[in-house]
């Protein structure tokens, strides 16, 4: 039973932490594939337009998305979107020239390249120096644990250990 | 008058504040009992005179007092008497004001209580507490005075001074320029001050903290005092988050509700460390570890409020060159500066007294739990932390400004919290000291597998993201365990004690609020996962413009576009429909609706109007949306205006929506389970338990 029980733990755990980075990775991958473009459109639609504005700020509407600002600038740049659109231009045709002109404020996600590569790094650097911490912390931890062990192990030991545990834990509170 | 009252009685606030940190710094340093008191009985004071300086500030805004420049900016002769009151923190030096009169309330109440235990504490928690408060009146008076009033000189400029300046002569302007019409939504009016109260509640956690390093207090009991102010500003903290979530849902119009901006950002990154804070304190209660590191959180929550202060006070962060022009700029990183360096410095100093009283045992135990916790919580708050300011420095050191918009956040959070909502419930269930795998895994299983159900159910349905499956299963794990755990514990008393299922819930519940209200919170966090997982990758838009009687489908949805109305005083364009639109809202404003009705099968028609508010001052406008709402999702529906008859509609629809608020508030209710006084509690005053203290667990 306890085996049966380990080894269905063990699975889980790399189930989840398999599925954990699966998530990562086609997170970040969905961003790498663009919506299907067809080739010249002749009849552009709001929605077309918006959504690559979606992926878009103008400079005069702080913190809102191009696709949601109301100021007359915004409502030029999707106009110019629409045009560009119908021209047969693609959405990756569009978005450099708007950055060309306006620099890479004017996209929602920065690409990860010059200046902005930072802005994807820091994060990951932050991540393995907190697991370097954590794993500092627990080894220490673990250390001086083993130099001075616990005096009393927690005597959980009868038939259903929850309700062991539910009242020690009542008890404490 | 009204208005030297005022101001008269925000001076003798900052000088009763700087007796009181002064006399709390004698007396702490001499032993002096007496001075001790004196400064407490002072830092009361400061209360009721900053209560009566935003009294004056509201008389000046009611009688129309346009003598004084904060009046005339946020006040004008059509402002309604409710607008007019909340005109108290609808301006920057007004809303600075009442952010200290919120904190004095916090500091108001934690001195009025008698103080029988850790007086070693109290010169030092008033001499911090106070502190913050002195200096912040003190920036008031001399950078953000809302008693400043207008005079004009010989040449007919009008300037406002507090006091009158050589050659000028006092002005009363006729008309004010009015509340800002942004400022004019219940939304908008209730959540900047939820919000501020949570984070001026910091400063209490902050000062208890720091009282203990500076008076070398060993015992945990400051921890126990400070837990419900704690909580209090946790509770305001997050449930300014939420109305402002609200908020921008219901006016903005942009079909969201958070959208990443680095104000709502600032506000969240102190949620985030407090909350981490609430998770790791309860190690150093119970067994007496992460005592630096809890400190560090609490430092750190403290400096994220000021900054967030800072941030949305001043407008920094949408340009650094608006830092020069702001008179608060300086001052204000100066204190976060001070606070934060001061701080970590006394915790250097003290760093023997932070030793842990005892070893972590296993990775597999509650304590290691808290650890990957505090873990998750840090990488978050620095990824969120990384892209609020990014833009800041990149701007101020290559001078290239960038936009760090949702999708990338979305990339870096979600993993992280994916990663909490599991750890959220397997953490409840490991044992103090160490768990056996074996038991971990007896009460994993059956939620597990629950999960895997949920996920194969929802594949088959139709749902083939991966992530949202992973995410859903995430989330049914967690809930199946949380609810379990209510189930456990009930059916644990209903065995023992012989009580019916119900007695057995509310006791359980009420003998152990902090518990139980904390898996409440956990449950709320869930529910709104759903909401969040839901609306976040399974919203649908779309936008036309329809003649008179043209149609539109969305979903199941079809809608019938009726009319347009346009209201707009300023052109004498006002219909006899439009005297419904003008009650509450001044006479400074456009309005453009769109009337339409929406058909679903098999129910009846709605009609509904979403609108376009235009500010005739040029400073932007809202977009209300008509929301027509059932369980599973919201339709959304925006007018965006009306060209040669042709009316735009833009139609969103959020699913699973409703979950958010239904998880907000079950959040809320938690919250208040959980720092609701026991009957014992009420009874008698802090005292501490011997087993906290030594950290010895029976």
């Amino acid at each position: 039973m306890s085996r049966t029980l380990k080894i269905a733990l063990f699975v889980f755990w790399v189930v989840a932490v398999t599925l954990l980075i699966a998530l990562t990775s086609v997170a970040l991958a969905q961003d790498g594939t663009p919506p299907p473009t067809s080739d010249v459109k002749k009849v552009v639609t709001a929605d077309d337009v918006n959504r690559i504005a979606k992926q878009m700020y103008c400079p005069v509407c702080e913190n809102e998305p191009l696709d949601a600002c109301r100021t007359a600038a915004c409502q030029q740049w999707r106009a110019q979107i629409g045009q560009m659109l119908s021209e047969g231009q693609t959405e990756q045709q569009i978005k450099d020239y708007f950055v060309a002109r306006y620099g890479p404020r004017v996209l929602a996600q920065p690409p990860a390249q010059g200046t902005s590569l930072l802005l994807y790094v820091l994060p990951i650097i932050g991540l393995i120096v907190g697991v370097i911490i954590l794993v500092w912390l627990l080894r220490r931890f673990r250390a001086r644990g083993a130099a001075a062990p616990a005096a009393a192990p927690a005597a959980t030991t009868s038939g259903d250990e929850y309700v062991d545990r539910v009242e020690q834990d009542l008890k404490n509170l | 008058m009204i208005v030297d009252l005022g101001l008269s009685a925000l001076v003798i606030a900052a000088l009763a504040a700087s007796y009181a940190f002064v006399m709390a710094i004698i007396g702490g340093t001499q032993k002096r009992p007496a001075y001790v008191e004196s400064a407490r009985r002072a830092a009361i004071v400061v209360f009721p005179l900053l209560s009566l300086a935003c009294l004056a500030i509201i008389a000046s805004n009611l009688l129309g007092d346009y003598s004084l420049e904060y009046t005339y900016r946020v006040s004008n002769n059509t402002t309604p008497t409710f607008l007019r009151i909340t005109a108290l923190w609808g301006g920057q030096n007004g809303s600075i004001l009442f952010w200290n009169w919120l904190m004095s309330i916090y500091i108001f109440f934690v001195f009025l209580r008698p103080w029988k235990s850790n007086r070693d504490l109290l010169p030092w928690v008033i001499a911090v507490a106070i502190g913050t408060q002195a200096f912040f009146i003190l920036l008031t008076i001399f950078f953000a005075n809302p008693f400043a009033r207008l005079f004009a000189d010989m040449t007919g400029n009008v300037s406002a001074a507090i006091f009158q300046p050589a050659g000028s002569l006092p002005f009363t302007a006729t008309d004010g320029q009015g509340l800002n019409p942004l400022l004019r939504h219940p939304g908008m009016i209730i959540h900047p001050p939820m919000l501020y109260l949570g984070f001026v509640g910091l400063v209490i956690p902050f000062a208890y903290a720091m009282a203990a390093l500076i008076a070398k207090n060993k015992t945990n009991s400051w921890i126990i005092a400070m837990r419900r102010p704690t909580l209090v500003a946790w509770l305001f903290l997050s449930l300014g988050l939420l109305l402002g979530a609200r908020w921008a849902y219901d006016v903005l119009g942009w079909g969201g509700y958070w959208g990443w901006d680095p104000v709502e950002n600032s506000a969240l990154l102190p949620w985030l460390t407090t909350t981490a804070f609430l998770h790791s304190v309860i190690i150093q209660e119970k067994r007496g570890m992460f005592k630096i590191w809890n400190m560090i959180l609490i430092v750190l929550s403290f400096c994220l409020m000021i900054l967030g202060t800072f941030v949305t006070r001043t407008g920094v962060i949408s340009s650094v060159h608006s830092f020069a022009r702001s008179s608060l700029g300086v001052p204000f990183l100066g204190f976060t500066a001070f606070a934060l360096v001061g701080s970590f410095a006394l915790i250097a100093v003290r760093s023997d007294l932070l030793k842990s009283e005892n070893k972590l045992e296993s990775f597999l135990s509650r304590e290691a739990m808290f650890l990957l916790n505090n873990f998750l919580f840090m990488t978050l708050t620095f990824t969120v932390f990384v892209g609020t300011y990014y833009s800041m420095f990149s701007e101020l050191i290559v001078n290239e400004k960038l936009t760090v918009g949702p999708p990338v956040y979305n990339q870096l959070v979600g993993p992280q919290v994916a990663a909490l909502v599991l750890l959220m419930g397997i953490g409840p269930l490991a044992a103090w000291h160490k768990s056996s795998t074996e038991a971990l895994g007896k009460m994993i299983w059956k939620p597990a597998i629950f999960a895997v159900v949920v996920m194969v159910l929802l594949f088959v349905t139709g749902v083939n993201l991966v992530f949202v499956l992973i995410g859903f299963g995430l989330v049914a794990f967690s809930l199946a365990i949380t609810l379990t755990e209510y189930w456990r514990g009930m059916r644990a008393r209903h065995k023992l004690s012989g009580e019916n299922y119900f007695r057995a819930f509310t006791h359980l519940i009420a003998r152990n609020r902090r518990r139980y209200g904390g898996y409440m919170i956990h449950l709320g966090v869930l529910v709104m996962g759903i909401g969040v997982i839901g609306s976040l990758n399974y919203q649908v838009e779309t936008q036309r413009s329809l003649a008179p009687g043209g149609q539109m489908q969305i979903g199941p949805y079809t809608i019938t576009y009726e009319r347009a109305l346009t209201c707009d005083p300023s052109a004498g364009r006002m219909s006899a429909d439009c005297a419904a639109w003008y009650t509450e809202r001044g006479q400074d404003i456009a309005i453009v609706a769109g009337y339409m009705t929406i058909e679903k099968a098999g129910q009846a028609p709605v009609r509904v109007a979403p609108y376009r508010e235009i500010f005739l001052n040029g400073t932007g406008e809202l977009t209300p949306p008509g929301v027509v709402s059932t369980v599973g999702e919201d339709l959304y529906l925006l007018f965006l205006g009306e060209q040669s008859g042709f009316g735009t509609i833009k139609a969103y629809i959020n699913p699973l929506i409703q979950f958010l608020w239904l998880g907000g508030i079950i959040l809320v209710i938690g919250t208040l389970v959980a720092m609701w006084p026991t009957a014992t509690e009420r009874r008698r005053t802090v005292s501490v338990p011997e087993h906290a203290a030594t950290g010895a667990v029976k």
